[in-house]
């Protein structure tokens, strides 16, 4: 069992995060990706250098690890004119070609939409842009940081007038590469049923405001922006989160207040709350936040998060811990759906990574490959397009690749 | 010119967020969408009545437009035997069957995996679940809040060591909608080579850790997180965000800094600082990030952020607003991308609407229909299907539809 676009051969000419996401999860649904760098290589292979002496966090490179898993590598200097055969043989042969160049570089280098869907008419011609390709800014540098930022990613984060909310980053180029790789996909349906390929740009810009869906909706179309939430005054206190003793959160999340009020009281050692006036009804429990919360407060205090859990759930209750990326990692629930998956890499062995959103039950996505070393298939790929072992050294000498 | 699934036929049964907006950018993408309804309606109709009191927004019912345009409605009992009748014969033209049930539920009323492949086996069958098919908590209530709480996103932004970060609600239902719909069009995809359905899930923690990405590859690969930023301690103060006069914040992005320095301390009017000894190199600045984010907090302060944005562009610096949901919507860069798109609404007129993160050169993502009224639809729906105006008029009198 392969995945769901298997036999799809993917060419990526990209860098750092957005563009080589996308080329990873089509790798991940199956498909044969070709990474093509320049004799630099992906500046993001030196990313713990660059940003791991600045965070402290040492070891492997999971960065480049976790962006080019499931490619081949290549080393291909298209300006020389054998390299760009090479790279022209490889599109003749190629469904889609992914870059994450900015608008006009692959113009320049005569690569364009025009040029190459004219000499591969079946070919989708992937941009995975900053802001659009079109507009006033299409042209503008972006970085994941400016692309949330603009966006409205981190004023949709944090409390009512609350400074815009640090994100971790590398949440909006994800967010990009997910979309692409979804348009690309779409395509490729579509070629299907018409024979035809097309240019599919999705930006950081516009993924991120897809991602955000409904909460630009309200301000779209009805003018106003839902609330942000002050959580020691939340209008429905069973609908919030706690501190609990070993300083680990936790979410109880009560739609239905009524049913559940006796319940989260019993739950609490807090029986003599259920009929208190000040909380016995929504309305109530709503006008008194402040101080049912308080009271919330202190006592989610008294014990440590497990044993919170374990008591509301004995209740009935919906509670869940409120995780870091840590211990989301360790969940084993997560696990049990692949959401993380073990591979057994070349070099360190046993390897947790992030695994995949989608259960197939016929085309499962999967793991096949660590991500390449600097130009570790180039042989391999220009054997399969016909070249010859002369060929290649010869192409070795002259610089052409590596 | 049409979307890449034009002729894509969904039938889907959801309520809410996850399961509708999966239905909504399916149909976006051309396919034909048709919901099924009990006669009490999809809950979300309800919304703002819900929820619209408690947060004191007024207005039309944005939540049920945004998750449910391009769409055809049909209300249908499937409790009776006529009505199941009419839902099979709509499988059995179907090219997908899409619902955020729990994953008990429709196994329990007769329509589970198992018997819809058996009527059909090049049916699609896709479940937006919670917490996936697998696991422990497989089977557990989940909620938007309690997905984003324990898949890590709350822990994903604001500064080191404070508490979990309040978010806008909607985020994990519209990411693990992004991820059913994908995975979906990849299934279709699949079909086209081995004309056969399958299963596909997508659960909201599986689409919320997939969206974090690079944010959970560290644990997984490392065991060490990215630490989060504070900051008015950021380690590159020209990679950091400044409230302007008039409450608007600015980020200025510059990750090649010593090429940047001198331009920023023109343009801020701060050239005193550019040969300052404490912030002439980036491990000074580095070092003494504090107090020069200090004097930038301050110096940002005394104008308006449309002076700052004016200035940093004209020294060839990289800025952008941080910007609110509102802000976005009026932003003309998403409008020139059709990251927003206007329609004209059969009752309420000019209506912005949440647009499309992809940019097909050939096959345009569009906004056909409005979200329908309760049963709208179900007539058409009937008689496409082969019932003539007598039987339906017998089933609407007996109950079955409406």
């Amino acid at each position: 069992m392969n995945g769901p676009l298997e036999g799809v051969r993917v060419v990526e000419m990209s860098m750092f995060q957005q563009g080589p996401v996308a080329g990873m999860r089509l790798g991940d649904l199956g498909a044969d990706v070709i990474k093509i760098e320049t004799k630099y290589g992906d500046p993001a292979r030196a990313f713990m250098r660059i940003i791991g002496a600045m965070t402290g966090l040492k070891g492997r490179n999971y960065y480049f690890e976790h962006c080019n898993r499931n490619k081949r590598g290549i080393v291909l200097d298209i300006k020389a004119e054998r390299g760009m055969e090479v790279f022209l043989k490889l599109i003749d042969q190629a469904d889609v070609f992914l870059n994450n160049l900015s608008i006009d570089a692959p113009i320049k280098m005569g690569i364009g939409p025009d040029e190459l869907m004219k000499r591969n008419p079946r070919l989708i011609y992937a941009h995975a842009s900053g802001w659009g390709r079109k507009g006033p800014d299409a042209h503008d540098y972006s970085f994941d940081y400016t692309g949330i930022g603009r966006s409205g990613l981190m004023m949709s984060c944090g409390e009512r007038d609350a400074p815009p909310t640090q994100i971790l980053p590398g949440i909006g180029d994800e967010v990009g590469a997910l979309m692409s790789a979804w348009g690309i996909t779409a395509a490729l349906y579509a070629r299907e049923k018409t024979g035809r390929g097309q240019v599919v740009d999705t930006s950081l810009m516009g993924s991120v405001i897809a991602s955000l869906g409904l909460i630009m909706a309200a301000p779209a179309v009805l003018g106003q922006e839902f609330p942000r939430e002050v959580r020691a005054e939340a209008g429905n206190p069973i609908y919030n989160h706690y501190r609990c003793q070993d300083d680990k959160w936790i979410a109880i999340a009560h739609l239905q207040p009524e049913r559940y009020w006796p319940k989260v009281c019993r739950a609490l050692g807090l029986e003599e709350l259920e009929t208190d006036p000040r909380f016995s009804e929504f309305e109530a429990r709503s006008a008194h936040a402040k101080e049912l919360i308080a009271i919330f407060d202190e006592h989610f205090a008294t014990r440590p998060r497990h044993e919170w859990l374990s008591i509301l759930q004995t209740e009935g209750c919906i509670a869940t811990p409120i995780q870091t990326p840590t211990e989301v990692s360790n969940d084993p629930q997560a696990i049990a759906n692949d959401y993380f998956v073990y591979t057994d890499h070349k070099v360190h062995g046993k390897t947790k990574m992030v695994g995949f959103p989608w259960d197939f039950s016929d085309t499962p996505a999967s793991c096949r490959r660590d991500a390449p070393d600097f130009g570790q298939h180039t042989d391999e790929v220009l054997r399969e397009l016909g070249y010859s072992e002369e060929d290649i050294s010869h192409m070795r000498t002259e610089g052409v690749i590596s | 010119m049409s979307g890449p699934l034009k002729g894509v036929r969904v039938v889907e049964m959801t309520m809410f967020q996850q399961g509708a907006v999966a239905g909504m950018r399916l149909g976006d993408l051309g396919a034909d969408v048709i919901k099924i309804e009990t006669k009490g309606g999809d809950p979300a109709r309800a919304f703002m009545r819900i929820i619209g009191a408690m947060t004191g927004l007024k207005g039309r019912n944005y939540y049920f437009e945004h998750c449910n345009r391009n769409k055809r409605g049909m209300v249908l009992n499937i409790r009776t035997d006529e009505g199941m009748e009419v839902f099979l014969r709509l499988i059995d033209e179907a090219d997908v069957f899409l619902n955020n049930l729990s994953i008990e539920a429709p196994v329990k009323m007769g329509i589970g995996p198992e018997q819809l492949l058996a009527r059909n086996p090049r049916l699609i069958y896709a479940q937006a679940s919670g917490w996936g098919r697998k696991g422990p908590s497989a089977n557990e209530y989940c909620f938007d809040y309690t997905a984003i709480a324990r898949s890590g996103l709350m822990m994903s932004c604001g500064e080191r060591g404070a508490p979990p970060t309040q978010t806008l609600p909607g985020v994990g239902d519209e990411l693990a909608a992004l991820m059913c719909a994908w995975g979906v069009t990849a299934a279709l995809y699949d079909r086209e080579k081995t004309g056969l359905g399958q299963v596909v899930d997508t659960s909201s923690m599986g689409s919320v850790i997939a969206t974090l990405g690079l944010v959970m590859a560290a644990p997984a690969i490392l065991g060490a997180e990215f630490p989060r930023e504070v900051r008015t301690e950021a380690g590159n103060p020209m990679y950091n965000h400044y409230r302007c006069q008039g409450d608007k914040w600015i980020a200025i992005a510059h990750l090649q800094p010593e090429r940047y320095w001198p331009k920023i301390c023109r343009a801020l009017d701060l050239e005193e600082l550019e040969e300052d000894p404490r912030f002439m190199s980036f491990e000074g600045r580095s070092a003494n990030a504090k107090e020069l984010i200090a004097i930038f907090d301050k110096q940002f302060a005394t104008r308006p952020r449309d002076h700052w944005m004016d200035v940093l562009q004209k020294e060839g610096c990289i800025c952008t607003p941080v910007q609110t949901p509102s802000e976005v919507v009026n932003d003309p860069q998403a409008l020139a991308n059709n990251y927003f798109v206007d329609t004209n609404h059969s009752v309420h007129g000019n209506t912005r609407v949440v647009g499309f993160p992809w940019d097909f050169s050939r096959t345009p993502a569009a906004c056909r229909r409005d979200a329908p009224a309760l049963g709208q639809h179900t007539h058409e729906i009937l008689s496409e299907l082969g019932y003539s105006k007598t039987k339906i008029g017998e089933m609407e009198s007996q109950g079955v539809i409406s």
